[in-house]
């Protein structure tokens, strides 16, 4: 192994990754097939933009503005992949992107999005990654004023399940 | 030149511009106008258009991830969108040194970025599944015109790979590269990109899981960084000292370690090399000694994202 496949293998280890998929048990097995087709509709807010992520085939970043303020902007970006495990890889792609030590889960932040998720250290939950199934998800601020996102990541997730449940 | 029958003759003609001295002030991005002119055997010359031209004057031709020499249809031939910030942001600088610490200190400190204080998460850089870890740069040019982007909250490799990919398109030799140990390193207190106070990074654990910066020549211990995500405390004691006696200083052309490679611990005081390890990590086993310089991270071609 090279000194990036264990620095990628410490962070699997250190965020408990093998528990990913054995959570999910035959669960693993109900996919979401095209789920970013249609716009979300986010309660306060107006879509801005949408446009791919350019280096992933089936994926999206919508971007919404608040209706009062113009200064808050959430990013929703979207990537859908054909298995449970290549969402979860990239989760650690991301978290092998992050500074941080120790990042708490969307479980332990009382956070209800994502089979496996991940918040912030600071009381403001202003970015939000989660993967339901075989999708990647990743919340965040992009506006000038931050504010928390628990609730639009809640809701993301909310359309995530019922897309896979029909 | 000369036209016969309305086809100059050669047809392609290379017009020699003797008496510029357009390189002078080093790197530059300036707007021209050519008034083309003609005249018929015997008669005076008549004005026939004005052309406007956009010229940039950088070090040398643009290094890696760009290719100046492929075809047009290459996505990584230089971006003249790129050009127009690189150029600006290290204009009058005439070699690699000055325009690096030019491009750094302008990412650093007025562009509008902030640091990731809630997980330090780049977003502008990104991996695709299996393939490459690219930099997101053209919605990183739609934040640096006023647009939304990818956002103004940034890590370190983020920093790192703006910093090398600008620097780059205008000659100079940045790789993204990174460091770390068998666990995360301690730090020192530090103030981050877009801050204003000294502070250390995540509390309480204070440290970094990993850092990325901007690097010189084989990314090794006596190399030099360039890096626009924090500024240091150049101070004699950068491990223990009342906030109001740090001095703040960004890190550019600063070598990894002026030091051996693992020094005896703890380092005496004062110390006042300019020396990167020492001043961004802890003065112990935790600190200093897991802070390794570890090369480019995976799928980055070498520490030259490449650009989408």
């Amino acid at each position: 192994m090279n000194q990036s496949d264990l620095f990628r293998e410490r962070i699997k280890t250190s965020y408990d990754f093998d528990s990913w998929t054995s959570n999910l048990g035959e669960l693993k097995n109900l996919l979401a097939v095209r789920f970013m087709v249609d716009k979300l509709d986010i309660s306060g807010f107006e879509f801005e933009s949408r446009r791919p992520l350019m280096n992933h085939k089936h994926s999206l970043i919508d971007v919404f503005r608040n209706k009062n303020n113009a200064q808050v902007k959430v990013a929703i970006e979207i990537m859908e992949f054909s298995s449970v495990n290549e969402a979860h890889e990239t989760l650690v792609d991301v978290l092998s992107n992050c500074m941080a030590t120790e990042i708490p889960t969307t479980e332990q932040l009382n956070i209800n999005a994502g089979d496996v998720g991940f918040g912030g250290l600071e009381e403001t939950q202003s970015s939000i990654y989660f993967v339901r199934r075989n999708v990647f998800v990743h919340v965040h601020n992009v506006g000038k004023e931050r504010i928390s996102v628990v609730k639009i990541t809640e809701q993301v997730d909310s359309e995530i399940l019922n897309h896979i449940s029909k | 030149m000369s036209f016969n029958n309305g086809v100059s003759n050669p047809e392609y003609v290379t017009i020699p511009l003797s008496h510029f001295n357009i390189t002078a002030g080093g790197v530059s991005k300036q707007d021209i106008a050519w008034l083309w002119q003609y005249k018929l055997s015997g008669g005076s010359w008549t004005n026939m258009i004005t052309t406007n031209h956009r010229i940039y004057v950088v070090l040398e031709s643009p290094n890696s991830p760009w290719t100046p020499d492929s075809l047009p249809s290459d996505t990584q031939v230089p971006w003249t969108d790129v050009l127009d910030f690189a150029c600006v942001w290290a204009a009058g600088t005439k070699n690699q040194l000055d325009a690096s610490t030019a491009v750094t200190t302008k990412v650093y400190g007025t562009i509008g970025l902030t640091y990731d204080t809630t997980r330090g998460a780049s977003v502008y850089t990104q991996n695709s599944y299996g393939g490459k870890n690219q930099f997101l740069c053209t919605f990183f040019l739609e934040f640096l015109k006023g647009g939304t982007g990818k956002g103004y909250v940034v890590n370190c490799t983020d920093c790192a790979t703006i910093v090398a990919i600008f620097a780059n398109s205008i000659g100079c030799n940045l790789t993204e590269s990174t460091m770390y140990g068998s666990s995360a390193f301690k730090c020192n207190k530090i103030i981050a990109i877009g801050g204003t106070s000294w502070g250390y990074p995540f509390p309480p654990g204070n440290q970094f899981a990993y850092h990325e910066v901007a690097w010189t020549g084989g990314v090794g211990y006596n190399d030099m960084i360039y890096d626009a995500c924090l500024e240091l405390d150049n101070s004699t004691n950068p491990w223990n000292q009342p906030d109001a006696s740090r001095v703040a200083k960004l890190p550019t052309n600063i070598e990894f370690t002026t030091l051996t490679m693992s020094p005896a611990l703890p380092i005496p005081t004062p110390f006042s090399a300019w020396s990167y390890r020492e001043r961004l990590a802890q003065n112990n086993s935790s600190g200093i000694g897991n802070c390794i310089p570890k090369g480019p991270q995976q799928n980055t071609q070498n520490g030259r994202r490449s650009v989408i």
